[in-house]
Order: C-alpha cells, then sequence, then structure tokens
C-alpha cells in the first residue's frame, strides 16, 4: 500500500452530504437498484424500490433474520434471477438475465455466508484460481505448458503477495479443507482479491469468526476500501457495522427501510422497531372480542422517517408523562392480581 | 496346484484386451468423477455407442476404418452432449441417474428387432473389424510373448493397441490435470458455486468433462469391438460401468495412474480368485460343489465383493490415493 494511493483516497466526509433516506440518491453510485422484486410464490423474499450503492464506501446491509439480505445478494451477484428489476453496475444496464461468472469478469465478486473453500485444492491453487483470463484454463492452450507458465509464474507471484498479506504464507501448500473456520474466510477474501474486484460483497464476514481473527478481518476490509475497491457486507454484529461501515442500509420484510450512517441508524425508529417489533414500549390493545391487535400498524418507510423526526422532537417531558401513565397502569393491573396483591402490600 | 498356470493366467489377465479397454473406460470415468466430481453410471452407454458407431459405419456404409474409428468417437461426443445439456445445470444426482438409464436405453435400442437391419439386433454386428488387423505388425498364425505367457499375433495386436491407447489417455489426462483448466475442474469437483463467484463458467467446463470422458468410454468401446471382431449389445450391459468404477476404486479415485493399475489389479484378482477355488478344489480342500456349474462364476464374485468391501474398511483411498485428502471430504 504505497502512500501515493492513500492520498488519492478522499476521506468520508462526503457522508454528511447524502441525505439519510431510503433509496437516497449518492454522488458517485457504482451500484444502483430500481425495482427490484424476487417472489418465492406468494411470499414477496425482496421488494427494492431504488438503491445506490456509493463507489469507494464501505455499505453494510443489515437486518433482522428472513430480512431478504442473503436473497438480494443472490440477485445482485447473479446467483438467483430477480422475478423483475433493473440493475445498473459501473454505468452499465446489465442484462435481465446475468451470470455470476460475467459479474466476476467485470469486478463483482462475493464470498459466501457458508464459506466456501476448496477443500482439497491446496491454498497456492485456491488463489490461482482467483485470477482472471487465464490462457491455461482454455482446453487446448491447457494441453502444453509452455503456453501458459509465464502466465502461471505472474498468478503466483501475485498470489504469494496476498498471501503475504493475510499472513497465509505458512499455510501455502496445505489443503484448503485443513484450515480452520477464520482462515478459510481469510482465505476465501484473499482469493476473491484474486480476481481484481471493484466490487467486494461479502456475505457475513465475521460470521464464526473468533475476537481476534475478527479485528484481522476488519483492518481487511478497510484495506480494500483505501485501495479504492467498493464493499459491500451482510453483516449482524451491530459493532462491526459500527467500526467498519460508512454507510448502513438496513432491510426489514424485503424492503429497504432506513439508510444512514452507523451512528444515524441505531436510533433510527424505524430499524428499532424492525428488530423488536413497532410495539415494544407499547400497551397491547384489545379488539371488541378482547383479542390483542397486533399487526394495526406497520411504519413504512417514510412514515418511519417522520416518526424517527418527531422521535427526536419528542421532548423529555412527553417521555416522561408515558412513563407515569404506563406506570400508572402496571400499578392497576398489579392491583387487580390477588397474588401479587400480597407480596407487594 | 498348478501355482504356475494360476500365475501364469493371472498376469495375461492383467494384461489382457479387456483390462486394457477397463483402463481406457476409466481414465474417462476419473476424469468425470474423480477430478470434476460428475457422477456417471453409465459409462458403458458411451463404449457402446463408440463401438457401434464405427461397426455400423463400416457394414453400413462402407467407411474406411480412420473414418470409422473417427465417427465412434464423435458417437460419444454427440451422446454427452445429449446428456449434458438437460442434466449439468442441476445437481450431480440428475446426471448419475440420466447416464445409467441412457446406457440401458442405448444397449436396448441397438439390440431391438425394429433396428436389426441395422444393428444386427441381439446378435449384434460382427465381421467388420478386418480393417484395423491390417495395421498389425503380428503374425496372427504365430504366439508372442515372454516364456509361457504367449497370445497369437491378432490378440497381440490389439493388446499393444489396447495399452498404448491408455498410457496416451493417461498422459493426456496428467497434462490437462497439471493445467490451470484441470484446477477448474479440481474447484468444480470441490465448490461449483465458489468456482462460477469466480468468473469461470462452471457449466462449460462440465460439459468439457462430460465430452472428453465420454469419447475415452467412446474409444474404450471401439478397442473392445476390434478385439472381438464384433459388436454385440449384450457385451454393453451395466454391470460393465460398475467394474469400471470397481477398478478405478480399486486404483484411487483421482489419482492419474489408478485407472491402469486399478484395471490391471481387479483383472488379476478377477482370475486368481477363479484359479484359487480351481485348484482348491481339485486338490480337494474344498467340495466341488463351490465351482460346479454356473455357481462358480458367482462365489468368485462373492470372494472379489468381500475383498473390495474390506479394502473399503482399511484402504479407502485405494492403491495410489491419499487418505488424508480422501478423509478431508466429510469437513
Amino acid at each position: 500500500m504505497s502512500e501515493s494511493t492513500m492520498d488519492t483516497i478522499a476521506p468520508r466526509q462526503d457522508v454528511a452530504e447524502v441525505d439519510p433516506q431510503p433509496g437516497s440518491t449518492k454522488p458517485d453510485p457504482i451500484l444502483t437498484v430500481d425495482t427490484m422484486v424476487r417472489r418465492f410464490g406468494g411470499l414477496v423474499a425482496v421488494d427494492v424500490d431504488h438503491l445506490e450503492v456509493q463507489r469507494n464506501w464501505i455499505t453494510a446491509l443489515i437486518g433482522p433474520n428472513g430480512a431478504g439480505k442473503t436473497t438480494f445478494f443472490n440477485l445482485l451477484t447473479g446467483f438467483d434471477k430477480p422475478s423483475s428489476g433493473v440493475v445498473e453496475f459501473n454505468g452499465d444496464k446489465l442484462p435481465e438475465k446475468v451470470s455470476p461468472e460475467k459479474l466476476a469478469n467485470d469486478g463483482m465478486v462475493r464470498t459466501f455466508q457458508l464459506t466456501k473453500s476448496l477443500t482439497r485444492l491446496s491454498v497456492i491453487e485456491n488463489m490461482r484460481l482467483g485470477a482472471q483470463g487465464q490462457l491455461g484454463e482454455r482446453f487446448l492452450p491447457a494441453l502444453f505448458k509452455p503456453a501458459w507458465s509465464d502466465q502461471e509464474d505472474e498468478i503466483t507471484t501475485r498470489a504469494d503477495e496476498l498471501l503475504e498479506r493475510f499472513n497465509m504464507t505458512h499455510m501455502r501448500e496445505e489443503f484448503a479443507g485443513t484450515l480452520s473456520g477464520g482462515q478459510r474466510k481469510l482465505l476465501e477474501m484473499a482469493r476473491s482479491l484474486m480476481t481484481h474486484p471493484t466490487l467486494v460483497m461479502l456475505d457475513e464476514p465475521m460470521a464464526g469468526v473468533n475476537p481476534a481473527l475478527t479485528q484481522t478481518l476488519l483492518e481487511h476490509v478497510k484495506d480494500l476500501r483505501d485501495q479504492g475497491m467498493t464493499v459491500i457486507f451482510v453483516e449482524h454484529d451491530m459493532d462491526v457495522v459500527h467500526e467498519i461501515a460508512d454507510w448502513v442500509v438496513v432491510m426489514a420484510e424485503g424492503r429497504i427501510i432506513a439508510e444512514g450512517t452507523p451512528k444515524a441508524i441505531s436510533k433510527n425508529k424505524a430499524v428499532v422497531d424492525a428488530y423488536l417489533g413497532s410495539h415494544h414500549g407499547d400497551d397491547l390493545e384489545f379488539d371488541a372480542e378482547g383479542n390483542p391487535i397486533y399487526e394495526k400498524h406497520r411504519a413504512t418507510a417514510e412514515e418511519a422517517e417522520i416518526a424517527a423526526k418527531v422521535d427526536a422532537e419528542l421532548d423529555a417531558e412527553e417521555r416522561a408523562k408515558r412513563e407515569a401513565a404506563r406506570r400508572g397502569q402496571a400499578a392497576q393491573q398489579d392491583a387487580g392480581n390477588p397474588d401479587d396483591d400480597g407480596a407487594t402490600a | 496346484m498348478d501355482w504356475s498356470s494360476i500365475f501364469t493366467n493371472a498376469i495375461l489377465a492383467g494384461i489382457s484386451r479387456e483390462a486394457a479397454v477397463f483402463a481406457i473406460a476409466a481414465v474417462g470415468l476419473n476424469i468425470h468423477f474423480g477430478y470434476t466430481g460428475l457422477l456417471n453410471f453409465g459409462q458403458v452407454g458411451f463404449m457402446a455407442v463408440g463401438a457401434y458407431g464405427v461397426g455400423i459405419s463400416i457394414t453400413q456404409y462402407n467407411a474406411p476404418p480412420w473414418l470409422a474409428f473417427i465417427i465412434g468417437l464423435l458417437a460419444a461426443v454427440v451422446l454427452a452432449l445429449l446428456l449434458g445439456v438437460p442434466t449439468l445445470r442441476l445437481r450431480a444426482d440428475y446426471l448419475a441417474i440420466v447416464t445409467i438409464a441412457a446406457s440401458e436405453i442405448i444397449r436396448l435400442t441397438f439390440r431391438s428387432v425394429a433396428l436389426s437391419d441395422w444393428s444386427g439386433g441381439s446378435n449384434g454386428i460382427s465381421g467388420w473389424a478386418d480393417g484395423f488387423y491390417t495395421f498389425s505388425p503380428f503374425d496372427p498364425s504365430l504366439r508372442y510373448g515372454i516364456g509361457t505367457i504367449k497370445v497369437f499375433g491378432n490378440q497381440a495386436w490389439i493388446i499393444v493397441l489396447g495399452w498404448s491407447l491408455a498410457i496416451i489417455v493417461t498422459i493426456i489426462t496428467w497434462l490437462l490435470m497439471r493445467s490451470p483448466w484441470g484446477r477448474v475442474l479440481k474447484a468444480i469437483r470441490e465448490d461449483e458455486d465458489a468456482v462460477r463467484a469466480l468468473g469461470k463458467n462452471a457449466y462449460f467446463y462440465k460439459m468439457q468433462s462430460l465430452v472428453l470422458g465420454g469419447v475415452f468410454g467412446g474409444l474404450a468401446g471401439i478397442v473392445l469391438s476390434v478385439g472381438q471382431s464384433t459388436v454385440q449389445p449384450d457385451a454393453y450391459s451395466p454391470p460393465v460401468t460398475f467394474f469400471i468404477w470397481t477398478a478405478l476404486i480399486l486404483g484411487g479415485v483421482g489419482r492419474i495412474w489408478s485407472p491402469i493399475f486399478g484395471s490391471i489389479a481387479f483383472w488379476m484378482i478377477l482370475s486368481l480368485s477363479n484359479n484359487l477355488l480351481d485348484g482348491l478344489v481339485n486338490v480337494g480342500l474344498l467340495p466341488s460343489a463351490i465351482t460346479a456349474g454356473v455357481r462358480g462364476g458367482a462365489v468368485r464374485f462373492i470372494l472379489v465383493g468381500l475383498g473390495l468391501a474390506l479394502l473399503m474398511v482399511f484402504r479407502p483411498q485405494g492403491m495410489f490415493g491419499d487418505r488424508n485428502e480422501m478423509m478431508l471430504e466429510d469437513r
């Protein structure tokens, strides 16, 4: 990593210039998604109206389980076909049916939630596989070693540099299947870099990795940005998101419900609702037959935004009043309960 | 017991044209299963279309041997494409189902009465292979060999031809598998999606692998039918596929030389077990009921099966495999 490259990378002060709205426009999007829908029978797994991913940022994609993050990832990387939708990558509109291999050739590479190390290939062979445009991967030239040995040497040099950077040189000749879970994550990330990507998509890069190695992985992800790559990653660990993400996109029930900086997003009401349910802290309401009403109101993205603003403006008095009311009701309930009565009295 | 004839027979079986044929077909299977992870349970189907391709083009269309040979190989290419196009995008199991069914469909089609003018029905077609013997440097009336291990000229020609081809296809496989092309195949065997994510068209590579291994299967079928001077449908029945699998596993899956040595070992073990049983019966150590009539063959296969089961327990990697590498699969 030379200093000159460091200098050319602007710090992410432009984060402040972007409107923290779901589907907001970015100054220089590398990836633009429009009206992407994926249905599994009657279930709408992904329904994204508009999303732009800023070039050279680390964008985190978060959301509760079943929010459609991985499905969305698969749609973007060509491993699944959307029911409808338009994707623009690097300014080019992608065809409706696009294969993962085509996207990888164009510079979009991904890793997997369940690490896919090629078990019975050595670490260095895993790495070499990542290189693009290898003459020796064509059938007839493959038969004649002189045709591809020079290119192979170049690839090996580059692979060794990457292994060095990821501290895996000592494992070079080992079968990938003998690596630990964390080392496999490292290998998969290093291998994906062999493709010379411009956009790196990491599906839960930290899952199942011990905390010490998490730090290493985080540094590597930051390195990618510093080298001019764009990173999108799915993650559950909010500490990780806070530490490295420039921008956070939140999904729930297939939709994008919020966008913003990590700091702002953890205070966003729509996000908190998505994770904890929109009625947390509220009293249950009952209909005429005495059944609780669960889904009276679900915040849409716009409403959530308004709600977030309103929340911010709520003064302490208001909150205290609500608190007092709740306490009063709790006391009433307690009074109605004969068992508790004796204990509290 | 006549030990010298038992061993002579074992060596003759080990170098026989059948062993060479199995070796060539097992090289193809090794490319499919050992390197690409494709489950082909119909290798005998490729052998059949190769053999019939040669036989029919000579008897029906008077093709010269070299052209018939190419047609036989092209027939295997066509079969590979037919099987691969619909199944290779699906999970591995589908190819297994389709190949085993296809190999039976092929046999029954060539065997059918309706096509008997063309493919000779259940008798097959014979008397067309002479053209392949005109290149033979051996005198058909003389016996060639070392010591007591001798074969007639024509047989010697097929043995030389068969093993030369077996070594050639093995070398081709070796050249390919050390190349980046082979690396992609091996990676597909491990995880297809990872390969696709790295920008390789896994489907295309699987197709290439299926075609190449299928062509080697077709080549094996041609050698077999030329050696027998006839192409007969029931020589291409499903058990042949599984004997080839046995030879491959015996040698060790995914190893360059395992098809050749696995095949030699397979035929030697069959011959040894047969002759040993006969010998033990002759000297009165075993009751004659064991080898009487058709039971002899059955007992022989029981012993071979038992031996293979023990091999799987104590040496699952075969003769050439690496046990540590093999155990990685389970993780």
